[in-house]
């Protein structure tokens, strides 16, 4: 419990000062920070997308642990769902509840 | 909204009032989150006081799923900042059309300036008077804020009478955070960030394999963006 509270803790000091710091920064100084070193710049926006891309892999692994027809299909499907929903709506609330309930709905069958 | 004259509150109640929009992508979310969270074993206070301290869909689901998987404390935080990252561009952003905003409010601004709210903000600051700004900016993120908030709640506190309602529920849920990654992943597959992506799926997955899921994600941090840059190289040649 303890181990939690302090990674809360470092992550909502960290989250909060990545939102504030670049703000406070270019309203001090409006020209400072508009343009960042290219390289920077493009590492900051591989980042996102990669880490993202993980933590994808990393939470849909236990899903198909078994890698069984079963598991893959029903995974498969729900993915189609959130992918279908997002073109339609691109709301991440709305897909991910259409995700979920793809997914129950295939356990069902 | 045109640049009509604004009193603060007109500005900070039409401010509440487009927030409905990420209000509602935010609930179900709030919701799966707090569901997540007890599914990892931390409580109900626990789970809300990460709402209310982190505000940030993407590192809480992070910091669920590394918990869960018994990562270190530094790897945790690390990962779940690393995925915060792109808020250091946010502020540079709007910060143009947030001039002459006073001292005292910047702090408040900044806790919540998510993805969504600053995507709005860019969008319809420019439509509202300079002076009205900073109480509209204030109205769209206490509306989000309230209702990731609220939907912890609703998600920690219900999540014991919520499994139980069916049998189905629960491992249905357990598809939340990997719908909400891929939701999250969609809009940014784009040309450029196709090769960073393959490379750290291709990675995760080898280290998921040998059992090392955590280091899998240390390890994305570095190959994806170098894939990156040595993708955008191969782009520009051809």
């Amino acid at each position: 419990m303890e181990k939690i509270l302090i990674a809360v803790f470092f992550l909502a000091v960290g989250t909060y000062l990545s939102r504030l710091i670049p703000l406070v920064l270019t309203l001090k100084r409006q020209q400072a920070l508009q343009n960042p070193r290219k390289i920077i710049q493009q590492l900051l926006e591989y980042i996102g997308p990669s880490l993202i891309a993980a933590l994808f892999v990393i939470s849909i692994t236990p899903l198909t642990t078994n890698v069984s027809f079963h598991d893959g299909f029903r995974v498969g499907l729900a993915l189609l769902a959130v992918l279908i929903s997002h073109f339609a709506w691109k709301n991440p609330g709305i897909s991910v509840l259409v995700g979920v309930a793809a997914y129950a709905g295939v356990q069902m069958l | 909204m045109s640049k009509a004259i604004m009193t603060s509150k007109t500005a900070y109640m039409h401010g509440l009032w487009d927030s409905i929009p990420i209000v509602l992508g935010y609930l179900p979310v709030a919701v799966a989150f707090g569901v997540s969270a007890r599914g990892a074993e931390l409580n109900a206070s626990l789970s809300l006081l990460v709402s209310i301290l982190v505000f940030a869909g993407g590192s809480q689901f992070a910091l669920v799923e590394l918990v869960k998987g018994g990562a270190s404390i530094m790897t945790t935080v690390l990962i779940s900042l690393g995925l915060n990252l792109r808020h250091v561009l946010y502020g540079p952003a709007i910060a143009p059309l947030l001039k002459g905003t006073s001292r005292q409010k910047i702090p408040l601004i900044s806790f919540g300036l998510t993805d969504e709210v600053f995507a709005t903000a860019l969008v319809r600051l420019r439509q509202i008077q300079p002076d009205s700004r900073t109480w509209w900016l204030l109205g769209i993120q206490t509306g989000a804020y309230s209702s990731w908030v609220i939907g912890t709640w609703i998600g920690s506190v219900g999540s014991a009478a919520l499994l139980d309602l069916s049998p189905l529920l629960a491992p249905a849920l357990n598809f939340a955070p990997a719908a909400l990654f891929f939701g999250l992943l969609l809009p940014m597959l784009k040309k450029h960030t196709l090769i960073p992506i393959v490379a750290v799926v291709l990675t995760t997955l080898a280290f998921n394999l040998a059992g090392l899921s955590a280091y899998g994600i240390i390890a994305a941090a570095i190959i994806g963006p170098l894939a990156g840059l040595s993708g955008s190289k191969l782009w520009k040649k051809s």
